[in-house]
């Protein structure tokens, strides 16, 4: 949990040292931000539901059926 | 911007067909198809190389825009996000269980008490820092060990060669049907239609025009490749054996080691293999933060591959439960979804076509 | 460029008197040169008592030249002539060639600065530079860091025109062109670039120029002050500028279209791009047979890696992976480092350290007490430490072929950046083992696939591809085939000679009939 929040930290971090050098406004730097908050939140939320829900299981869910009719 | 050499094309390409294939896939294949395998593997490589040969035709009307950008004037902006996003999707998931495939084996055989989250970590940096510097990297790098990536996988079957039980090869000859070969095929040929995501970084090629030699090129190196991976696992374990073990390539590679002198060889060869799939996953990256930064309207597509990478690490540590849960993914689904991702270009292909050909009829009208 | 604006603001003195009378604008020149001990105003008169004054420090200037030549017929002419009234600079009446003359007095106290006289007239603005420089400088010596077997014996020197003179005694064409700029405040050094018109890309000269121009310092006391500033990644472990010392390999780069930086009082040259192939050939190489020498080669290769992926693998293996030791092997190994209080890693960790502490050492000390220390170090410390039960023979071996493969290396600063990222590699192999270090492997591959040496990859022509350079990198190819310079040469100007130069050997030769 920390360990992911802080890794995203890290990132986001870095990513607002790069992107204040280059040649980003802040249109494109709130889209970027936002991004990674997006991705910190699903993966937290992924990591938290772990034993109840895997990405596994709706991938099964819809795909099986239709492997099951191309085999 | 034109800036990536179609040898450099060709020998990423051929590295991201056949490290994963071998590594991963061959135990599936052999469960599935039995002596038919290589029959499959065959065709299914030619099945691929079909589907991506649409993708080429469709990046050839436009190689110097980006197909992120114009998709949506051939299927319209409300199909074409979702359509992106599903192949952005697919290629984090070929990364996840590629990832988790990689920590797996690891802890398998080499790191047995090591934490998957570091051995993810540490390979999410590698991927990361390779991508963040751009396509040129992906490519450069792939050039690079392309050579020692080859010989090393030649090496393999040779040094195997003496433990071949060659009454084996008898089967190989008589058990002949195509019904137990179609799933390998439908498997290869979803490993190599990944090849159609091509389309995406048309604008960074040089002489696009020679895109689909290039990827026939990869497609024949990498399909004699994995024949000969595959042909001596059946020759060596059989493929009740060979079907019942996860990793049947690198127990091959530690069978290798019944030899005297070249013990040792195997961790050179171990890490010549682990690049190789760095590489390849670092391609996947790319695409994906290249699909989204376009799909922001962002021309750089740097700030996206740290948390690309950082989630695709996530969710290969979360993506399954167990190793069984695993199989049932891989042989329940999954590549049937990363099949669906590669068919978009064709859609697009066939619906560009008649656009074009209804326009070319209305202004024979209007003449 | 140049970074004279600032020294004359500096000056602590005002302008110079706008006067032709020589007595104030003496005294100007004398506050500049105040406190200068060396300092040394001649004054003499000429032709009917028109007062001159000769400017110079002492030491660096060539008086009895300028005696000579100068003052001695100035002064017998104006005994002669006396009715005449004598200027020095009404006719062309200097018997001296490269002599320059000029009217502004701050270039006349550079002009001092740098080892030449000045000449003042009465009743004369402009004032005769007279370029007689003479200070001690070095011979001409053996190369003491690039030492070969076959090849020529000279190495550049402090003298900035000594090295000129070096190099143009190799290149004997109008094309090669010498550029001098200046920098440092105080130091003002000379640096020349020198480069072959036409071969060299004008491409890079620009960008040399352009990283050039951006520099204003106090002091430059060597190349490497210049190299740091204008390489391209100056937080890469990996020399992105070769330095040498041999004229030869200078002028050999100067053909294939690089550019040479000359700094005054450094006899180390810097060569600008490189790659990291370059640092891998040695001059040795264009003078032994050509198989000899891509064996040699080969070799470099094969140490390369050891050096930098040998104590990392030992680790990997004995910390993780012991089942892939040979049996035979894994015994005696084991057997060594049963005694061995520490983990693998500490272990070599420890070695490494005491080998780079050992090998600095050498370098440091006086070269009378030098050979004792490495026997002490080598031998004593390494048998008394695997007796002792500290490390395990093993190790004491694998830190010794480490230590002898960095050294394979020709260029310096690669060797130093390897033996530094062999730590890193090392503790990556103690947590990760096998995985660890095929990661370490990728970062560092990964990071000379980007890095850049003046817009040339750092790894061509391996990554990008130039196949035709090839020739000169993996191999040393005879020189008979050595048909285009590499890629970095100027496109349109590639070709280096003739095709069938060996033609000989088909046609019969005219004594065999």
């Amino acid at each position: 949990m920390t360990a992911i929040l802080f890794i995203y930290g890290l990132i986001a971090a870095i990513e607002w040292r790069y992107t204040r050098t280059g040649k980003h406004n802040k249109h494109s730097r709130l889209l970027i931000f936002g991004f990674i908050a997006l991705l910190l939140l699903l993966s937290e939320l992924l990591y938290l539901i772990k034993l109840k829900f895997q990405l596994a299981e709706p991938i099964i869910a819809i795909f099986n059926p239709l492997e099951k009719l191309l085999k | 911007m034109q800036t990536v050499t179609q040898a450099q094309l060709f020998k990423l390409f051929a590295l991201h067909l056949f490290s994963t294939m071998i590594a991963f896939m061959l135990g599936i294949m052999m469960q599935q198809s039995g002596y038919n395998g290589p029959l499959g593997i065959l065709s299914g490589a030619l099945i691929g190389l079909g589907m991506a040969f649409f993708a080429y035709r469709l990046g050839m009307r436009r190689p110097d825009r980006f197909f992120v950008e114009y998709g949506k004037e051939i299927v319209g902006r409300w199909l074409h996000t979702p359509l992106v996003l599903f192949i952005a999707v697919a290629n984090l998931l070929i990364g996840m269980i590629n990832f988790w495939e990689l920590q797996d084996f690891l802890i398998q055989f080499y790191l047995v008490s090591t934490p998957p989250w570091a051995i993810a970590g540490l390979c999410g940096i590698c991927i990361a820092y390779t991508v963040r510097f751009g396509v040129n990297s992906v490519f450069r790098a792939a050039e690079g060990i392309f050579l020692f990536s080859l010989l090393s996988f030649l090496l393999i079957p040779i040094l195997v060669s003496e433990s071949f039980n060659w009454y084996i090869g008898v089967g190989l000859a008589t058990h002949f049907s195509p019904r137990e070969a179609w799933p390998s095929a439908y498997y290869t040929s979803s490993v190599f239609g990944e090849m159609s995501f091509v389309l995406f970084i048309y604008p960074y090629l040089m002489q696009p025009h020679r895109t689909f030699r290039s990827m026939s090129g990869s497609m024949i190196v990498a399909a004699a490749l994995v024949l000969l991976h595959i042909v001596p696992l059946l020759l060596i374990f059989g493929p009740e054996l060979a079907s019942n073990l996860n990793y049947p390539e690198l127990e091959l590679l530690r069978f290798m080691r019944s030899g005297s002198f070249l013990e040792t060889l195997d961790p050179a060869l171990i890490a010549l293999w682990l690049i190789s799939i760095f590489v390849k996953l670092g391609f996947i990256v790319f695409i994906i933060s290249l699909i989204l930064a376009h799909l922001l309207k962002l021309k750089d597509t740097k700030p996206f591959v740290s948390p690309v990478t950082a989630f695709i690490a996530v969710g290969s540590l979360v993506i399954v439960k167990s190793n069984i849960q695993f199989q049932n993914l891989m042989t329940g689904g999954l590549l049937t979804l990363f099949f669906a991702s590669e068919l978009i270009p064709i859609l697009y292909y066939v619906v560009d076509s008649l656009q074009a050909a209804w326009r070319k009829k209305r202004k024979g009208r209007f003449n | 460029m140049k970074g004279t604006s600032r020294e004359t603001q500096s000056a602590p003195v005002g302008a110079c008197p706008p006067t032709l009378e020589l007595t104030p604008r003496l005294e100007w020149f004398k506050e500049r040169l105040d406190r200068c001990y060396d300092a040394v105003f001649h004054t003499f008169t000429i032709g009917r008592g028109l007062p001159c004054v000769l400017i110079y420090f002492q030491g660096m200037f060539d008086y009895l030249n300028a005696e000579e030549h100068l003052l001695m017929p100035l002064l017998r002419e104006s005994s002669e002539r006396v009715d005449e009234p004598a200027g020095l600079f009404d006719e062309h009446r200097i018997p001296l060639a490269r002599t320059i003359v000029i009217d502004d007095p701050d270039e006349a106290i550079k002009q001092v600065m740098m080892g030449h006289g000045v000449l003042l007239q009465e009743n004369e603005a402009q004032m005769l530079v007279l370029p007689f420089v003479s200070y001690e400088t070095r011979a001409l010596e053996e190369a003491p860091n690039e030492s070969v077997i076959r090849g020529p014996r000279e190495a550049f020197v402090e003298s900035l025109d000594t090295n000129l003179t070096l190099l143009r005694r190799r290149i004997k064409s109008p094309l090669l062109k010498t550029e001098r700029l200046t920098f440092g405040v105080h130091t003002q050094t000379s640096v020349i670039l020198a480069y072959l018109e036409g071969t060299c890309p004008d491409r890079l000269i620009r960008e040399v120029k352009r990283r050039l121009a951006n520099i204003r310092i106090d002091g430059v006391l060597g190349s490497s002050y210049l190299e740091e500033i204008i390489q391209d990644s100056p937080y890469s472990p990996f020399p992105q500028l070769q330095y040498t010392e041999r004229p030869d390999t200078v002028s050999a780069s100067v053909l294939e279209g690089r550019i040479a930086i000359l700094v005054d009082n450094t006899p180390m040259i810097l060569l600008a791009p490189v790659t990291f192939f370059m640092m891998l050939q040695s001059a040795e190489d264009y003078y032994q047979p050509f198989i000899a020498a891509s064996w040699i080669r080969w070799i470099r290769f094969i140490f390369l890696s050891t050096s930098l992926l040998l104590p990392s693998f030992y680790i990997a293996i004995t910390t993780f992976h012991p089942e892939m030791i040979p049996f035979n092997l894994l015994i005696s190994i084991s057997s060594s480092r049963e005694i061995v209080p520490f983990p693998a890693l500490m272990e070599a960790a420890m070695m490494e350290l005491a080998f780079e502490a050992l090998r600095e050492a050498s370098v440091r000390i006086p070269k009378s007490i030098g050979q004792a220390v490495s026997i002490i170090g080598a031998l004593i410390i390494g048998t008394a430490a695997v007796q002792a039960g500290i490390v395990s023979a093993a190790m004491v071996i694998i830190v010794s072929v480490t230590g002898i493969a960095s050294f394979i290396i020709p260029n310096f600063d690669l060797g130093l950046s390897f033996r530094l990222l062999r730590f890193p590699m090392m503790l990556l192999a103690g947590m990760f083992g096998i995985f660890g270090i095929a990661c370490g492997i990728i970062l560092i591959y990964v990071h000379l696939v980007n890095l850049q040496s003046f817009g040339t990859p750092y790894l061509a022509p391996v990554t990008p591809r130039a196949a035709r350079s090839l020739k000169d990198t993996v191999y040393r190819a005879p020189w008979w085939k050595m048909r285009t310079l590499p890629f970095m040469a100027n496109r349109t100007n590639r070709l280096r000679e003739i095709a069938n130069m060996r033609a000989w050997a088909s046609s019969e030769g005219a004594d065999d009939e």
